[in-house]
This record gives structure tokens, sequence and C-alpha cells, in this order.
């Protein structure tokens, strides 16, 4: 009898086998997963019971804030063209822009998710989330704002020297309280307000590539500051032929190409670089995204080096996309001496009592270009902006260096593209605004800089 | 204690059990620590309480010079210690009922254990089966319905659920009469040749049905059985029924019942699914729990977010949401304790009932007396196929079914009765007939019964 005993004890052991591996696989391998599962309860209480934190601007203005626990009072301050960056944090909306992205600290579980056994019935766990101080000023974001004056289109701001993002616009944008109300007819909106357009929005740059264009030919040796080229006002790459709208420039240097945006110049210097401009492009970050504390789209950047794609990358079109941050980037390693710095978007965090748990410090990103052709890029983009295409941008008080773009799209008129610079005692400061369909760069974009160049460095 | 040196004859008993008081108080101390901040507060002293049930059950065996096995008490108290943590954590307005519920549990563990050691008369069993079927019945005509099952008696406001000491009348009149079997002689451990014992190993199936007894036997647990079906208990049903094939296999040696016993297991749980709808529906919230996850098996995925919230380590006593999940103190309590206490402790739990079990086996193996052991193997049959039914159903292994948890779960029948298997298992160990016991049992019994254990009686 003893040996049937030895049998239901063998089946017994293998019973608890197949519990022991059933609990393996529920706590172990999918715990993660069920852990933070939407549709576990414990993701929604826990919102309930947590006073979210508050998230701030550079100099401490709230932009949203938590007047009590729980996601129902969540209430958003900040400018309008601020929200799509800020996002919602909303109880069955969900969570979008930094609202999500910083939801670990605001949530007050920045270490880590409490499943730390005995050690959390010791430790008191935090119902306070931290707060989040971002780089933005509130005042460069409003004058971005009003410059925008409604129309779709995003605006950017970067400090050069630090990569702090100061500002970060885009329009259209919806309200976060008016969200659950108008959720359908939100999504349904052709223009999307909820997207992030100066991070996520992805056009054809135009001639605003012409800069990034200009410093790898200097790079690869191609052209330099005594260089002449005679431009006849058009120039065949490929199938096709690319002239310039203003007729033949004649004999003119890269910064003069530059500052009057010639066309056939920069095919002409495509044409010459070959294979090694898509991989000198690369250089730039453009098929890459940004790293930043928000989400940021992938550029787009084929690696095709045919006559065609060439003379299209010369000036932008084809089938290149960027986002305005990008070109906000490449405008900051022109200004920076070539060095690219990693964009930066939160400053601190915070605890509830003020303690600074995390703290943000500049960092280099990537070095695209050398410190000469950084220089010769900044003088034809000063250029441009004293007697060139972006006159409009120009102003007494600053250093100012630009770059227009009208770059030609399939959903209408052009857009109108700026991307540039301003100089003033020790501030380097960098701005790319478009506004999507908005007809020509230098007639419709340049003008608007002045006024977020001077609320940005007058400042202070 | 004036006779604690004869006491001592319980000694590996005594230090364990005095281990998993410590433990008891332990986890009785994290948790009043979670909830009012000292270690020092009322659910210290509930879960030490608990605890110290199992203390008085060795002093009452050690009074009584019971010599059976000295682990299975502090295993037992392992469960039930886990088991009053965990519901105390759910329900601390439950507390004080399942206290009085162990404490009870413990001096039926006793008395059972010393019947049993003591020479159970060779009727008792069947007697047991006829008076349980009889309550069975009575339930089915007087009863009452509790979450689909129609299981519980109210006697004065107090409810219980007689098929839960069904299970012990089986598995004492399945001893008792499978033990004239044949088969059931004890070879002893240096045995001949199996080829030897072959013609005493096996018994067909006539062989069995020309005994009187066995034919008894099997009218009266298909009686059990059947009633049990009829009160929709179906999860206690094939408790029953996969209990006693096995100790059938075990006495008789006949493969040939299993698989019949398994063809025919297969078309009960057919015909379950067919005319019990909420059979059906258990089967479907099993087969594919996402399917319907706010509705029919909406218990089965909050034990699955109560897993995977507590991962390796987890959450802590006091910092999860255990309750979130139906019927948290009673089906779900693996589920329930899982979140706070981890795979690390899930894991644990299961090792304590794979160690009560797997040595209630060992245990029998080394028994001589037929009806001991098969005594001893029914008890552990039962605990070994509620704790897998129940442990599997909360962890999406099989169906969920509504049984409890052995020792730990909330629920007076459910405790008195498994403790009482425990006693019966304990029983078991013990060889009454040999010169030393008998030497004891001879000997006057005093001291033991004191204070501490005289609400026992």
């Amino acid at each position: 009898m003893n040996h049937r005993i030895g049998r239901l004890l063998g089946a017994w052991m293998v019973g608890c086998a197949v519990l022991a591996l059933a609990a393996t696989y529920y706590q172990g391998v999918i715990a993660d997963r069920l852990a933070s599962s939407p549709a576990n309860p414990r993701v929604a209480n826990a919102e309930k019971s947590v006073w979210r934190g508050s998230i701030l601007d550079r100099n401490g203005e709230i932009l949203a804030e938590s007047t009590e626990r729980g996601l129902d009072s969540r209430v958003y301050r900040g400018p309008g063209s601020l929200a799509p960056l800020v996002g919602y944090a909303h109880l069955t909306l969900g969570k979008s822009g930094l609202e999500s992205a910083m939801d670990p600290w605001l949530a007050g579980r920045g270490w880590s998710y409490s499943r730390i056994g005995l050690l959390s019935t010791i430790s008191q766990q935090p119902d306070r989330g931290y707060s989040v101080r971002l780089t933005i000023d509130s005042r460069t974001q409003r004058a971005c704002e009003a410059a925008l004056a409604g129309r779709r289109g995003a605006a950017v701001v970067v400090d050069a020297a630090s990569g702090e993002v100061l500002a970060v616009a885009s329009c259209p944008w919806v309200h976060p309280a008016l969200l659950e109300s108008a959720w359908d007819t939100v999504i349904a909106r052709e223009d999307s307000p909820l997207i992030c357009r100066p991070l996520a929005g992805l056009y054809p740059p135009g001639s605003t590539i012409k800069p990034a264009i200009a410093g790898a030919a200097v790079d690869m040796g191609l052209v330099g500051s005594g260089t002449v080229y005679d431009c006849r006002g058009s120039i065949r790459a490929g199938g096709t032929i690319i002239s310039d709208a203003s007729g033949a420039h004649g004999n003119i240097d890269l910064e003069t190409a530059i500052a009057l945006s010639c066309n056939t110049a920069f095919v002409h210097l495509a044409l010459e670089a070959g294979p090694r401009l898509p991989e000198a492009l690369f250089g730039f970050y453009l098929s890459r995204s940004l790293p930043l504390e928000a989400p940021t789209a992938v550029g787009m950047l084929s690696g095709k080096a045919s006559d065609d794609a060439l003379g299209q990358l010369a000036i932008g079109q084809g089938d290149l996309v960027v986002t305005p941050l990008h070109m906000a980037m490449i405008a900051a390693a022109v200004v920076n001496h070539g060095v690219m710095m990693r964009p930066r978007l939160v400053a601190e965090i915070r605890s509830v009592g003020g303690a600074v748990v995390k703290r943000s410090s500049p960092s280099v990103l990537c070095v695209p270009m050398s410190a000469e052709a950084a220089r010769i890029v900044a003088g034809g983009m000063r250029d441009a902006v004293e007697w060139g295409t972006a006159r409009a941008a120009s102003l007494p008080e600053y250093a100012v260096g630009g770059k227009t773009g009208t770059a030609e799209n399939p959903h209408g008129a052009p857009h109108a593209w700026f991307v540039g610079y301003a100089q003033h005692a020790g501030r380097k400061v960098v701005l790319s605004i478009i506004i999507e369909n908005g007809g020509s760069g230098g007639q419709v974009a340049a003008p608007l800089a002045g006024s977020i160049f001077r609320a940005v460095l007058s400042g202070r | 204690m004036t006779t604690g040196g004869r006491l001592c004859r319980r000694d590996a008993e005594r230090s364990l059990v005095g281990i998993v008081m410590l433990l008891a108080g332990i986890s009785g101390a994290s948790l009043s620590l979670a909830r009012s901040g000292s270690v020092f507060g009322w659910d210290t002293v509930l879960c030490f309480g608990a605890g110290t049930a199992f203390a008085a059950a060795h002093l009452v065996l050690s009074a009584a010079r019971f010599d059976g096995d000295q682990v299975i008490c502090a295993l037992v108290a392992a469960a039930a210690a886990f088991g009053y943590a965990s519901v105390l954590r759910l329900r601390a307005d439950l507390a004080l009922r399942q206290l009085s519920f162990i404490w009870m549990g413990m001096g039926v563990m006793a008395a059972t254990a010393l019947w049993q050691w003591k020479g159970r008369a060779p009727g008792s069993g069947m007697a047991l089966a006829i008076g349980a079927a009889a309550l069975l019945l009575a339930t089915l005509v007087l009863g009452q319905e509790r979450g689909g099952a129609r299981s519980w008696i109210f006697i004065g406001g107090m409810g219980f659920q007689p098929s839960e000491f069904a299970k012990i009348a089986c598995v004492l009149a399945g001893a008792d009469a499978l033990s004239t079997l044949p088969a059931c002689e004890v070879v002893p451990c240096s045995s001949p040749s199996p080829s030897a014992s072959v013609a005493t190993n096996r018994v067909s199936l006539s062989q069995m049905w020309a005994s009187r007894q066995v034919r008894r036997l099997f009218a009266i647990w298909l009686v059990i059985v059947a009633f049990t079906v009829l009160q929709r208990d179906v999860g206690t049903a094939a408790i029953i029924y996969i209990s006693c094939v096995a100790l059938v296999y075990v006495a008789s040696g006949n493969r040939h019942v299993v698989l019949g016993a398994a063809g025919l297991g297969a078309i009960g749980v057919g015909l379950a699914c067919k005319f019990f709808p909420h059979v059906a529906a258990r089967f479907a919230a099993w087969s594919n729990p996402w399917a319907d996850a706010a509705g029919s098996s909406y218990q089965v995925v909050q034990a699955f977010y109560a897993l995977g919230s507590g991962g390796i380590l987890g959450r802590g006593y006091g910092s999860g949401s255990p309750w979130l999940i139906p019927a948290a103190p009673t089906d779900m309590l693996f589920a329930a304790s899982a979140e706070e206490i981890g795979l690390a402790g899930s894991v644990g739990v299961i090792a304590i009932y794979l160690l009560l079990i797997s040595h209630a086996y060992a245990c029998a193996m080394r028994s001589r007396s037929p009806r001991r052991q098969l005594a001893a193997v029914g008890t552990a049959n039962i605990l070994a196929v509620q704790v897998f039914v129940i442990i599997g159903g909360n962890l999406g292994v099989l169906p969920l079914t509504g049984v409890t948890l052995p020792f730990a779960s909330y629920g007076g029948s459910s405790m008195v009765a498994s403790l009482a298997l425990a006693g019966i298992l304990l029983g078991s160990t013990a060889e009454f007939g040999s010169a030393s016991a008998q030497a004891v049992a001879v000997a006057p019994r005093g001291g033991g019964s004191d204070g501490s254990d005289s609400d026992v009686s």
C-alpha cells in the first residue's frame, strides 16, 4: 500500500509545483503589467488618495495645481498656448503631455512603486506629490502666444547656452477644463488642438534648413568664407530644374547665399557633397527625436543621395520633415559655437516641504559643426536680418540673426517659417516659429520675431 | 507546572509551536504597526491569541501522554496563524468570531485526535456518515441559500454547513470499511519483492463489491455526494469525490477504478455545467477570464490584479487594498493576502500546505495499522484536494469554486471541520497498541487538565 501512498504524495508535490509556478507567473512575470493596468482599481484609487503636485514655470508661477486630493480638483492656470505641452490629468480621459510624462513625480511615487514588502509598512508612503518647476518663462510664452495671434502654428524659444526651453507655444489649443464635455468635438477637429506642435508637429523646413547645410558644407571643405559661387538663377538636380524666384544672384559668397536664401547655390553645394550631406545632417539629430522630458516627434530624413533627392534636401523640401524644436536646436548650435546643448524643460523637482529632490543641469547633446563653420553661418544669418530676406526681424537694440523659410506642403498655402537668434549682454536665445499655411516666411513669420526677442531679452 | 518533567515528551512540538506563536505575534505586530502606528496593539494581542490556541492543544496532547506526530500541530498552527492575520487585516470586525472559531476548532482537534488514538469504535465511521447524510437531507429541506449554494442550516441565529462535516464522515467511514480489504495488509519496511505481494496487493471491483461493508460504504458516499451536488455546492462534492476515489485507489490498488471514476467525474462535470448555470459560468470565466472581466469573471480578474499588484515582495501589511476582491476573507483569502505579502509570502503559504500534507502522507506510510493508515491518507486527501482546488481557483489554474482554504479562511464550520480533520490525522499517527503508549495510557491522567484547557472538554 505504501507505494500507492507514495504516488499520491508525488501527485501532491506536482500540484504544489503547479500552484507555485502559477503564483510566480502572476506575481513575477506579468506582475508589472497587472499592477499598472488602467483597469486595476488600485491605479484609480491611488490617484484619489494623492494630493497631486503642482507644475510651475521658471519663476514659480503656477501652471497647474490641485486644490485637494484626487484628480477632480486639478486647475490649469498658465497661458493657454502651454496647454498642449502641460497636457491634462483626468480620471476618465487619462493623462497626456507633461502630466503623463512627469506622472511618477506628480503622483508622489518618484523613486519606485511601493512594492517593498514590510518596509512599506514601516515607512510612511507620501500622500503629496512632488512639484515640477519648468524652465518655461510665462512672459516669453505669452509673447509667443500673442505673436501666433490665434493662427495655426508653433513657436519655441530656447536658451542656446544652457539648453533651457523658455517657451513652447502651440496654437490652437483647448483649455483642459473643457475637454471632458467637448471630447468628441475636440478629437474630431481637423486642426488637432491636442498636439503639441513645437515638439510633435512635423513640417518640411523649407529654406530654414540652409544654415545646417552651409555648416555641413564648410566642415566638408566644400566652401570657405572667401569662396565665391556664380549664381545663374537656376540649376539642374537630376530630373528637375530648381530656380531662384528673384533671378540670378551673380557672384556670391556663402554668407550672401544664406542672406538671400539662394536656392541655386545650396543645390550646387548639395550635389557636390553627395551622399555625405544626409550623413552630416544626421549629426544635427534630424532623424531622431530630441531627448526631452516631454514626448517629442522623430524627424524624418531619408538617406537617399540621388541628385533629385539632394536637390530637394538642399531647399528643405522632399521627404524631409522636422519639428520646430529641431530647427531651434540647429540655430542654437550655430550661435553656440557649433555645440548643441541638450534641451531641457524641467528645471527641478521639489517635495512639498520645498526641498529640491532633483535638479537638471546643462549638458552637451552633440557637436554638429565646427566653431569656424558656426561663425560663418551665424554671420550669414546676421546678414539675412540686416539686409537679406529676414529684414522684418531686425531689432535695433539686439544682434539678431535669422533665416526665413517658405515651405511648400500638400495642405495648401506654404508654411511661413522664421528660425533665428538674438544676442544681448552675453545671453543667446533662439526662436523657431512657424505659421501653418501662412505664406511667405519673410513677410509673415519674420516680423513676429521682434516682440518675442524683446520679451526674452528685456526681461532682465 | 508540577508535571512539567513528564510533559516534555513532546519537545519538538513545543519548540515548533513556540516558533509559530512568535511568528504569529510578529505578524500581529506588523499589522498593528500598519494600522495604529504602534507595535503593541489589539492586532498583536489577537494574532498571538490565535497562536496560543495551538500551544493549548500541545498542552492537552502532552497531558494525555499522546505519542503521535509532533510536526502536524505546528504546521496547522502556521496555516491558521497566516489565515488569522489575513482575516484580521481584511475584516477587523470578524476578528473575535474567528478567534473563537480557532479555539473551538482547537478543542475539537484535540478531542478527535485522542478519540482516533484511543481506538475509535469500528462502526463509528458509518454511523457518522449516516448522520451526515441525514443532516444534508435536512439542509436540502430546511436550509438556506448563501452565495449560490443551499448549504446552510441555521439554529438560533448560528449557521453552519453540514457538508463540511460530511467530509470527515466520508473519510472515517472509508477508512473503516476499506481497511477490511485484503490489499490493505501492511507490508513491513523490509518487504519482499513486489511480485510476491501482487496477489494480495490488487483488489478487483467484484472483490470489493463482494464485501457487504464496502457496498454500504459506496452507497453512503454516493448519497452524500449526491446531496452535496443537489445543494449546488459542486466544489465540496468534487473534493469529497476525488478524495474518496484516491482513498479507494490506495486501499485496493485498482487503477481501473481511478480511470472509471475519472470518466464518471467528467460526465458529472458536464451534467453540472448543463443543469447548474453558475457552474457553466465558472467554467467560462476560467477558460477566458478577460472576456467578461467586469461580469462573470470579475472575481478572478480582481484576484489577478491583486496578485500582480503584490509583485515579488508584496506591498506590506496595511499598504494594499485586498478588500477589492469579492469574498476576500473566505474564498479569495489566498489572492487577497498575496497582494500584501507578495510572491515570497504566497509561495511560503503554499510551502506550509506542501509540508503539512506531504508529512501526513509520510506518516501514513509509517503506520502499521491499515485503519489508521487509511484514515490518515483520507484526511490528507481531503486537505490536499481542497487546498489545490481553492488556491488553484485563486490563481486561475482551476475554475473558481466557493470552498475555503483549510485552517485559514474565515468561517466557523470550515475552521472546526478542518481542525477536526487535522485531529484525525494526528490521532492516526500514533500507535495506540504499542507497549509504551499502553503503559502511559494506563497511568492516571491528571496534571494536564488544569485551568488553561478546561474549556476544551
